[in-house]
């Protein structure tokens, strides 16, 4: 056997290529609760690389396209598919959908639909880290469109000057929406941006995952020393913006075109090549996940719907003791 | 064995939808996931994936026609 790591990594990113064609047939079977579903179909590098370059305590927190980085941290497909379902068995008992999957026990520290929201999370979860002496990374994971977000540069400012070890990965699929980066944009070179800011930054624009993970690892470890990261891997997005858009504002030729920069094809060229798999066993893996994406897509529609009365369950936690009201205060002054 | 495929609901509020295009023929077989059809909503235009490996036999909703969600739009056999 092969010390490579390509095996993992080729099999977490077909993992992630696969449970996103079972989102698109769920929503064509009419069995997703809602429509926007933001598939990470041709930016499986960027989840793979850095989601195994993490270390198992390691947390993050996930953008509106944040199923493929919740697979590569050991997301379960099925309870993943019921959530997208609005199902009982769902992470969030399906009241988060796609966009809000979250997970504290597996380190996600929640998904979010506001372009830069997740970003200043980590910066307050690598404060805690630090000040409790606990040898953790935390790790933002937004799109190229959160890189015009003011809250991004404040962030990374705080980080920097507080040295926390933090980490902001910038998946760039080229497309804001339906705003290509370079109606977007003024100065594309994202990481001398985070440069500026004192962040070791790296600049990944290539198609082997094996390579975006090494060199995303050695971020990763440096955040764990206090000197905080940031990673930009550049990709294309293969479809619309969300399942129904059809991204009319692009041409044909330009999706053909891009869709051959496939990083799972690489990979599985490079499996052939280094003798580590042939084309037989590829395949094998291939049906295997499959075979594990079918049957959660079977177990998501066959998940039951909630009871009405959850709709008050999981607003307030119930821990926390209501303070005192104001009569009671009062009253216990007049009775005095 | 024959099946049917429907008009999907692709989104809360459609009711009724087009075959704005099909992109295979009757005859023509076509792999899971593979782009068979586009469809308009009232909404928007989407692509219609094949959930299953398939051969068209007959297409039963011509490009343009207004049908309901539901209706059955073409006849394949699964292979």
């Amino acid at each position: 056997m092969t010390n490579s790591l390509l095996p993992q990594l080729y099999t977490t990113m077909k993992r992630i290529r696969s449970f996103e064609e079972r989102v698109g047939e769920l929503f064509i079977k009419g069995e997703s609760a809602g429509t926007m579903l933001h598939l990470s179909t041709g930016e499986e590098i960027g989840p793979a690389s850095v989601g195994l370059a993490m270390s198992e305590k390691d947390t993050f927190t996930t953008h509106h396209r944040g199923h493929g980085i919740f697979i590569a941290r050991g997301g379960d497909p099925k309870n993943m598919l019921a959530e997208i379902a609005g199902k009982k068995d769902g992470y969030c008992k399906g009241k988060g959908g796609s966009m809000h999957i979250a997970d504290m026990k597996l380190g996600h520290l929640g998904a979010n639909a506001i372009v830069g929201g997740g970003i200043p999370t980590v910066v307050g979860a690598g404060i805690s880290y630090k000040f409790l002496k606990e040898k953790k990374v935390s790790v933002a994971f937004f799109g190229d469109g959160a890189m015009q977000q003011g809250i991004l540069y404040e962030s990374m400012n705080m980080a920097s000057l507080w040295k926390l070890p933090v980490v902001f990965c910038c998946i760039n699929n080229q497309y804001g929406m339906g705003t290509k980066i370079d109606n977007a944009v003024g100065f594309k070179d994202f990481s001398k941006r985070a440069e500026s800011f004192g962040l070791n930054s790296l600049h990944i624009n290539d198609l082997d995952v094996e390579n975006a993970y090494h060199k995303s690892k050695e971020i990763i470890e440096d955040a764990r020393k206090f000197k905080p990261g940031f990673i930009e891997i550049e990709c294309y997005r293969f479809f619309g913006h969300a399942r129904m858009d059809k991204s009319p504002y692009r041409n044909d030729s330009e999706e053909k075109e891009m869709r051959k920069l496939d990083p799972i094809n690489y990979a599985k060229s490079k499996l052939i090549k280094e003798s580590i798999f042939n084309e037989e066993e590829i395949l094998k893996i291939d049906n295997e996940i499959l075979k594990e994406m079918d049957s959660a897509m079977e177990f998501a529609i066959k998940s039951p719907v909630n009871d009405k009365n959850e709709i008050f369950t999981d607003v307030y936690s119930e821990k926390d003791p209501l303070p005192e009201s104001i009569d009671k205060k009062i009253n216990k002054i007049l009775s005095n | 064995m024959e099946k049917k495929i429907t008009l999907p609901r692709l989104g809360e509020t459609m009711e009724m939808g087009t075959i704005s295009k099909w992109l295979i023929k009757e005859g023509d077989e076509f792999k899971r996931g593979s782009i068979i059809a586009e469809i308009d909503s009232d909404k928007t235009t989407v692509e219609l994936p094949a959930l299953e490996d398939g051969k068209l036999l007959k297409v039963l909703c011509n490009e343009g026609e207004e049908i309901e969600v539901g209706s059955e739009i073409a006849i394949f056999e699964t292979i």
